[in-house]
């Protein structure tokens, strides 16, 4: 206990830095303004500015990003309760009765119980990631490359079997996500692979352009398609504060949501998405009134927007302690914290301990700050909402390109993301999910690095993946998640949880 | 004899189109090394991964000739074609043109790529956005990119 607020206090240092604490507030900021425009979900949020905090050193790009990551989380839920138009997957269940709140004249109530309770859930959460990580981390001292590599088998895995749409689309997603990550210098042997013998890509795809062509301007594409015209929530917002009646009835759900929603974060491949629609059907099933669940419920919107708070937090667990991006959110991260030179994994906690606690504690902070900034801010997400997409959508992609050439100066990295940006189209238009295959690129590398280090190891035998006794009991699991998915009983009932979580 | 029927082209279809990249990344792989030993060659996984990839669309295609599936989507063209235009252009002329006109370029290019979109509408918002994109990333910032065509 008293190593965890030891731990905390110097993470507090680092994070209430005049400076971090700023670039969390940008983060926080920016990430809403990109958030709130309809159709932008994290991932593509997070892949549009991820350019900007290259400059930062590493805590305070860390930082920013986590602010950016809440913030946009939050636009997300802005957007689906004024306009019905979910950002992402993860507010589609919010949009469902906080929109029905906001035609009800309670738009201020409803994005005012989504802000505490996100905040009550954050809260909740970042104690838990700080409790948790240290003995995690202990534990991963006892994994060996063996482990890992099957560790890695499981993400991708449960990436599969929670995606939408076909399993076996999704396996192609995988494989093509690791076809991917091959290409480029290989790491021993120097051979060029796949690269065309193009120098540009001798070190291998740009992580930036894969996600800005695949996730934003793939995005852009899509809604082009649709008719833009938006309807919004006309009425004044005049009450923010809910009363007590309406607290009573959002505080169990809360904290319901709250538990669940950390719980599933844990998991790979879970996640703010796989959350919120958990907490959705619980909060649904437990109520005495699961009728009015759809027509403005309050607890149908308080349950899920805690859930996918805590959730979003608690995915930081297994890319901080072991290393390994449970979505694709986190695969982000992890591209992100490579380009600062940072490899995330056991060794992390101990050997930038500062950074670390550091983060955890801006966590926090952001989630304090998206309180703070955004209750009062409510009415300019409202205007901002108000510009029509078609003049929004040309920023976004002159953004993007100048985003993409600042991380290298290499007009060549613009370009790969125009061949990203039209197959991210074609793929979503046959009906394939990119989310996947972000996830695998960014675990590519891993895996084969962890491949070659356990055949080193064991002189060439591969069998080692089946005795050892933590990676056969994980590819154990792996083989039941499979066998799971591919009953068809059940593999109907999959909800499309993988979608942008 | 009974014809073979596609039950689901648009399965169908993209399967087929991943086998022939299989096939393309498996033939430019083909001169990677192989097993040293114990020690995994550079062509190893790559062959691993790309034979995933083979075999998942393998199951796609054959799937799509059994079980029923969407027709083959319609994909615009104006949209996807201009807007990467817009990008393809930033990327050949961002070097010789500078930040200014590129910025121009792009953004009148990428508005077009909206059917809502009007003629003088799109000019403003591209003359607005290049201001925009000058004064922030020009002078505020100050990103080492010419902002005037280089001659």
């Amino acid at each position: 206990m008293y190593d965890l607020l030891a731990n905390l206090g110097q993470g507090f240092l680092v994070a209430v830095s005049p400076t971090n604490l700023w670039l969390c507030l940008v983060g926080a900021l920016a990430g809403t303004l990109i958030g709130v425009l309809p159709g932008l979900g994290p991932v593509a949020t997070i892949a549009m500015l991820l350019p900007v905090t290259f400059g930062l050193d590493p805590a305070g790009g860390l930082i920013m990003l986590a602010g950016i990551y809440y913030g946009a989380q939050y636009g997300g839920s802005t957007t689906a309760i004024l306009l019905n138009v979910p950002g992402e997957a993860a507010s589609v269940v919010s949009a469902l009765d906080g929109h029905q709140m906001a035609r009800q004249g309670r738009a201020g109530v409803a994005l005012a119980i989504a802000a505490i309770g996100s905040f009550i859930a954050g809260t909740f959460a970042t104690l838990l990631v700080a409790a948790l990580g240290m003995p995690l981390a202990q534990f991963t001292q006892l994994f060996a490359p063996a482990d890992y590599f099957s560790l890695m088998i499981l993400g991708l895995i449960c990436a599969v079997v929670l995606s939408g749409g076909s399993l076996p689309k999704a396996f192609v997603m995988i494989a093509l996500g690791l076809v991917l990550s091959t290409v480029g210098s290989d790491s021993e042997t120097l051979e060029q692979r796949l690269t065309f013998r193009l120098p540009e890509l001798f070190d291998g795809i740009e992580f930036v352009a894969l996600a800005m062509g695949l996730f934003g301007l793939a995005e852009i594409l899509r809604n082009l398609e649709g008719t833009t015209a938006r309807q919004i929530v006309n009425q004044k917002i005049n009450r923010l504060m809910p009363n007590r009646a309406e607290m009573a009835e959002a505080g169990p759900a809360i904290g319901r949501g709250t538990l669940l929603g950390s719980l599933l974060g844990v998991l790979p491949g879970g996640g703010a998405v796989l959350s919120s629609f958990a907490s959705y059907t619980l909060e649904k099933r437990l109520s005495k009134t699961p009728q009015a669940f759809g027509k403005g419920a309050i607890a149908g919107l308080a349950g899920p927007e805690s859930a996918n708070n805590a959730a979003s937090q608690t995915s930081f667990i297994p890319l901080l302690t072991m290393g390994i991006p449970s979505n694709a959110v986190m695969a982000l991260m992890v591209g992100a914290l490579t380009i600062h030179g940072i490899v995330p994994g056991p060794q992390f906690i101990n050997t930038h301990s500062d950074l670390f606690w550091g983060v955890i504690v801006s966590m926090w902070i952001g989630n304090i700050l998206l309180l703070i900034i955004n209750l009062p801010l409510i009415g300019v997400w409202v205007q901002l909402l108000r510009v029509p997409y078609k003049f929004m959508f040309p920023a976004i992609v002159l953004l993007c390109c100048i985003g993409i050439y600042t991380v290298a100066n290499s007009p060549f990295d613009v370009m790969m993301t125009a061949i990203f940006t039209l197959l991210g189209y074609v793929l979503m238009k046959f009906g394939y999910e990119a989310a996947p295959l972000l996830l695998a690129f960014v675990l590519g590398p891993l895996l084969e690095q962890y491949l070659r280090r356990t055949l080193q190891i064991s002189a060439g035998d591969p069998s080692v993946f089946f005795t050892r006794p933590i990676s056969a009991s994980i590819l154990c699991l792996c083989l039941l998640l499979v066998v799971i998915a591919v009953l068809p009983m059940i593999g109907r009932r999959r909800a499309e949880v993988f979608v942008e979580d | 004899m009974k014809r073979l029927r596609i039950a689901a082209p648009q399965e169908f279809w993209s399967g087929l189109v991943l086998l022939a990249v299989c096939a393309g990344a498996w033939a430019l792989s083909a001169n990677l090394s192989g097993m040293r030993g114990n020690q995994l060659g550079a062509g190893v996984t790559v062959r691993l991964f790309i034979g995933l990839l083979a075999l998942s669309a393998l199951v796609v295609v054959v799937r799509s000739l059994l079980i029923a599936g969407p027709a083959l989507p319609r994909l615009a063209l104006r949209g996807p074609l201009l807007l990467t235009a817009a990008v393809l252009f930033f990327s050949f002329a961002i070097r010789p043109l500078g930040l200014g006109l590129t910025c121009f370029g792009t953004t009148f290019l990428a508005a077009l790529a909206s059917r809502e979109m009007r003629l003088h509408e799109a000019v403003i918002v591209s003359v607005l956005l290049t201001v925009f994109a000058l004064g922030a990333f020009h002078y505020a910032l100050r990103l080492p990119i010419s902002p005037w065509p280089s001659l």
